[in-house]
């Protein structure tokens, strides 16, 4: 198709208002009489809550409520379990949960009112690590419960013939530890209640209906008595979808002041609240042939929730399984434990769960290519799962673009030339890794939707509005909907509108996770543009006498293939489809539901209309005397079927690479008594431009046929090779094998003394 | 954002003005030079100043001036990235120019000065928290509590708070010498002699004192010097070991001074004792090198209170006295 704006690098319709500081997030949001919000959370990782007295809080002059879990609705929330209310009672679970709240006229006097706050705790043995949660004598998180959140068997094939039949087992357990998103923008809600009791809530989220959803169910009112609008978003990475909890606060202290509330997390507060990855310590079992085809995948995983099961068992159950799917593999076996800890709670994040076993199956990969001599390279592509194919848990291929994504990445990093070239034996020693893996986009998890529905209109002036409840949250959802929409009409970009996400006036959306907006909402923005179309071209051809398929829309001008004088401007035939007898505006409503299945109780079956791959390969440089680790070059390959923004998948792809690159080398929770130590970003070390080489991000278009233009999800597939890639690499240099994350100076030296001492013995 | 917390702000245009006022207001008053230090931490709760007071209108404070009787004098207003982009200084005393560059990240250095460096507050896990994570167990001694929770067992009653001004080894490595001025008078010492060793209270300011300039004597002209540090990230990150080694080459590649000075390793500079005995008068070979590192690493008390394991952080100040000696006799030669 030749397309002028699908497949173009434009900015992101986004970018100008946030360039020039303009962009309105929930922190900039101000209602007259509006209240400010602080949360006192509890100190301990696990403790009773023995006596609170608010008493002083509510008498600082100026505070208008304080509450308590006792002023909380009864009825509990939670996305996997009911089990948590607003605010804690009876018990807090982990340090930093809760406790109280206070709405006072300024933040300053809200921040006075929670010293004020009495609160006697009697401390209880905490559960802090994952490996004792299944003891008997383990402290128990939830009064009555066992600590095993859920437990995923899968087996197919026959795992042991299959390790028979292999030439090489190779066994390792490795550690895969927690991430915090680090999104711009920390948490941040305003809620209000009108003289009718409706509560209206803006706030900084991945989905509005799933938050209405969270709030009704939290707050025990009716769905729709609720009104979530989504302010501008300034990232998210999986933290921002359902797990949050200081949404739920802010709306229930309007409830309580009918006053507008308004509860934004600085940083520390983020950091204390805020949802962090799944880490988990997963064993792995492969076997193979002499050829590089992989024989049987045994696993087992111990992941840890936290104090909570928001989105984890989701989750662990990606760890488990997903990438399986990219393998023609047949003999697979796992058994993945989720516990319940005193700890922050974790769930979603870039990547859901796929990061961790993207780590210990590219390690595995790599270092059993090495036992074989073979090429890692070529043992992804002996095994890649094509097009058209079913995988082993009953996934079906429209499009894979592995092969190409392995093919780019190692021509761009040179591998050939650089394997080839004599092992530097000096203090700094360089090394090649690779890795890739898989991705959803889309997913048939939740009630067996997976839909996306578009209120397309188009205006007399024959510009367009799109309504859709797919959330942009800096990733490019929004340009990608104008794109496809206004090459569809043949009008410029500038002529689409995408409404924010409003559950009043949007149709319902499950929003942005699970890499599902690009495939499924663009999908339906397409067919929604496809029937606006067929619109203006049939009211175009009563004006212009000509038949409708003879016209066609280019640059905003319905004109004839063939009788040269016949056209007419778009906003003249707008006009006319509404100013005639029967004549209406122009509005259109789609839904695109995929042809997909909800997985079976065994985890069987086709959960998304498409799969994305990536590869990546990095070259590092170890200084063998500091340990110290620096990245010379990186090669990140996407397969997003087909690029609708290229300027944004690049972003994403590069973004993705320096995530990973933040969770493979320099980010590093540090905890204290289960305290989180160091909740900053001066001690918790994000990667800077310094820690990043130059990014080669390229685009692999395999044309997914669910796809709408052929395009499928990017930038969450762009995270998983990363941190394996940068492991197989150190192995290469050094020869020591990493595979406990993250990779510090002090394993790296360890590791060498290791392999000094094993030389000697 | 974190709101700061509401204070009084004074901008005095004279030393004298602004030792009165610090005179009058005690501890109450804090001095602000280019804030990237100060506004962080009132922002996080650690201090909470009734009056903040800038030295930034004062005259005198911006000088930075060279003569050869005098050396070069730097006064505390003058910023980070001067200092860095100095010409004379790049050329006289090239480690320092280094060391300045290796502080924070360049914005940082645009706003941050000498003497906010030179007084930076130590740091510890346990002590640059916010105040409820602080509240949630005993306090530090730095902050009121009995004992010092980065301690080795958590028991001592001195504070372990980590000193990790990456300017400072530098100028000590250099014989710097430190001006204070109070309503009294004013006072000279050595910048070695102002670090106390005390974390909870790191220098030598006296209630009423202000910092106002160090000089580099004139004689420290010709020095080699290196200053190399170990971080984390290679930006933005305070030292967990920092180097400052300066020597002197007589005739032959002999040594005629030595100064060996340790930063991020304890909760003061450490200027590393023996190492002139050891080196003066010979020339660095491998043994001598190897030794000095070993004193350097001797010298280094690091805790577990920043990032970096302890051990590894007392090799990495082996690794780098090595480096720092190798790169100066490959100079030297």
């Amino acid at each position: 198709m030749n397309s002028p704006i699908v497949g173009k690098a434009v900015p992101q319709v986004t970018a100008l208002e946030k360039i020039q500081g303009r962009a309105i997030y929930t922190g900039d949001l101000k209602q007259p009489g509006m209240l400010h919000a602080k949360v006192l959370r509890g100190p301990y990782p696990h403790a009773r809550i023995v006596r609170i007295d608010t008493s002083q809080a509510v008498a600082l002059p100026g505070v208008k409520a304080v509450v308590t879990g006792a002023d909380t609705p009864t009825r509990l929330w939670g996305v996997a379990h009911k089990q948590q209310r607003i605010l804690a009672t009876g018990k807090v679970r982990f340090a930093g949960e809760e406790v109280a709240a206070v709405a006072a006229i300024s933040e300053d006097i809200a921040r006075d009112a929670l010293d004020l706050i009495e609160i006697e705790y009697e401390e209880l043995p905490a559960l802090l690590d994952p490996a004792r949660a299944l003891e008997a004598e383990a402290p128990q998180v939830h009064d009555g419960h066992d600590n095993r959140v859920k437990e995923i068997r899968i087996a197919r094939g026959d795992v042991e013939a299959g390790f028979a039949a292999a030439d090489l087992v190779h066994e390792a357990t490795y550690e895969l530890h927690s991430q915090y998103p680090g999104y711009m923008e920390p948490m941040a809600t305003l809620a209000s209640v009108d003289g009718n009791g409706r509560l209206t809530v803006w706030t900084s989220t991945q989905s509005v209906f799933l938050a209405r959803a969270r709030l009704a169910e939290a707050l025990d009112r009716p769905v729709s008595s609720i009104r979530v609008i989504q302010a501008m978003v300034g990232g998210g990475f999986g933290g921002k979808i359902v797990e949050e909890r200081s949404s739920l606060i802010a709306a229930f202290l309007a409830t309580r002041v009918n006053r507008p509330v308004r509860l934004v997390n600085n940083r520390l507060e983020d950091f204390q609240s805020g949802c962090f990855s799944v880490p988990c310590r997963l064993w792995l079992k492969m076997g193979m042939t002499k050829d590089g085809t992989i024989t049987a995948k045994d696993v087992r995983i111990l992941a840890n929730s936290g104090a909570y099961a928001g989105l984890a068992p989701e989750v662990m159950l990606v760890t488990a399984m997903r990438s399986d799917n990219m393998h023609r593999l047949e003999n697979v076996r796992s058994a993945a434990d989720l516990v319940y800890t005193n700890t922050m709670p974790r769930g979603a994040f870039r990547g859901f769960g796929g990061t961790q076993m993207a780590f210990a199956l590219n390690s595995h990969l790599s270092v059993m290519a090495d036992k074989l001599g073979l090429d890692p390279f070529e043992v992804h592509r002996r095994n890649a799962i094509r097009a058209g194919e079913t995988s082993v848990h009953g996934w079906q291929f429209g499009s894979t673009g592995l092969r190409e994504c392995l093919d780019q990445v190692q021509a761009g990093i040179g591998w050939e030339a650089k394997r080839r070239r004599p092992k530097d034996t000096g203090v700094r020693q360089r090394g090649l890794g690779m890795a890739a893996a898989m991705h959803v986009s889309g997913n048939r998890t939740l009630g067996n939707w997976d839909g996306s529905t578009v209120v397309l209109r188009v205006n007399e002036d024959g510009r367009a509005f799109i309504a859709s409840g797919e959330s942009d949250m800096g990733q490019g959802a929004n340009t990608m909907m104008a794109q496809i929409c206004a090459d569809e009409l043949g009008i410029p970009l500038s002529h689409v509108t995408v409404l924010p996400p409003d559950t009043d006036t949007s149709p319902f959306a499950l929003g942005s996770l699970a890499s599902r907006v690009t495939i499924n909402g663009g999908k339906a923005v397409l067919q929604a543009a496809q029937q606006a179309k067929t619109q203006i071209l049939d009211a175009a051809s009563g004006l212009l006498g000509c038949p409708a398929d003879d016209l066609e829309i280019d640059q905003g001008v319905v004109r004839s293939r063939t009788k040269s004088n016949a056209t007419a401007a778009l906003p003249q035939v707008c006009r006319y489809h509404v100013f005639r007898h029967g004549g209406e505006g122009i509005l259109v409503r789609a839904t695109y539901d995929p042809p997909t299945k909800m997985m079976d109780a065994d985890h069987y079956g086709n959960i998304a209309p498409g799969y994305s791959f990536a590869a990546q390969a990095v070259e590092v440089e170890v200084d063998t005397e500091t340990g110290q680790v620096t990245l010379l070059n990186s090669c990140l390959a996407d397969d997003c079927g087909k690029a609708i923004n290229p300027m944004a998948v690049h972003g994403q792809t590069n973004g993705a690479a320096v995530q990973a690159i933040g969770w493979a080398l320099y980010e590093h929770l540090q905890f204290e008594d289960g305290r989180l130590a160091n909740g900053n970003f001066a001690d918790y070390t994000m990667p800077t431009a310094d820690s990043v080489p130059h990014l080669q991000a390229s685009i692999v278009e395999s044309n997914e046929p669910n796809g709408p233009l052929g395009a499928k999800g990017a930038s969450e597939t762009a995270i998983l090779p990363g941190a394996p890639a940068i492991a197989n690499a150190i192995e290469d240099a050094i020869g020591v094998r990493i595979t406990e994350l993250p990779i510090t100076p002090e394993k790296i030296l360890a590791g060498l003394r290791a392999k000094r001492e094993g030389g000697h013995a | 954002m974190i709101p700061l917390p509401k204070f009084r702000y004074v901008e005095p245009t004279t030393l004298a003005e602004a030792a009165a006022i610090l005179a009058a207001e005690g501890e109450d008053c804090q001095i602000l030079g280019g804030g990237t230090d100060l506004v962080p931490s009132m922002r996080q709760g650690i201090f909470a100043p009734k009056t903040v007071l800038s030295l930034q209108a004062i005259d005198g404070l911006g000088r930075l001036e060279w003569s050869e009787s005098d050396g070069l004098s730097i006064g505390a207003g003058v910023t980070l990235r001067r200092l860095e982009t100095d010409a004379t200084l790049r050329k006289l005393f090239p480690m320092l120019a280094q060391a300045v560059s290796e502080v924070a990240s360049p914005s940082i250095r645009h706003m941050a000065t000498l003497g906010g460096n030179l007084c930076l507050d130590t740091r510890c896990y346990y002590y640059n928290q916010s105040e409820d994570w602080k509240a949630c167990s005993d306090l530090c001694l730095k902050v009121g509590g009995e004992f010092c929770k980065a301690s080795p067992g958590g028991k001592a009653k001195k504070c372990f708070a980590v000193f990790s001004a990456d300017v400072v080894p530098a100028l000590i490595a250099l014989k710097a010498q430190v001006t204070l001025v109070a309503k009294e008078g004013e006072r000279t010492l050595d910048l070695a002699a102002f670090y106390s060793g005390d974390g909870a209270r790191p220098n030598a300011l006296k209630p009423g004192e202000i910092l106002t300039g160090v000089v580099v004597p004139a004689d420290r002209v010709g020095i080699k010097g290196s200053y190399l540090k170990y971080r984390i990230r290679q930006t933005i990150d305070y030292p967990i070991a920092g180097v400052a080694l300066a020597l002197r080459f007589g005739a032959s590649g002999v040594v005629s001074e030595a100064r060996l000075v340790l930063g991020g390793v304890a909760s003061k500079p450490v200027l590393v004792k023996g190492i002139a005995e050891l080196l003066e008068g010979q020339t660095l070979d491998r043994a001598r090198i190897e030794r000095a590192a070993q004193l350097a690493r001797k010298a280094a008390i690091p805790q577990a209170n920043t990032a970096g394991q302890r051990a590894h952080r007392k090799q990495m100040i082996h690794e780098f006295t090595t480096r720092a000696f190798e790169d100066l006799a490959r100079e030297a030669r």
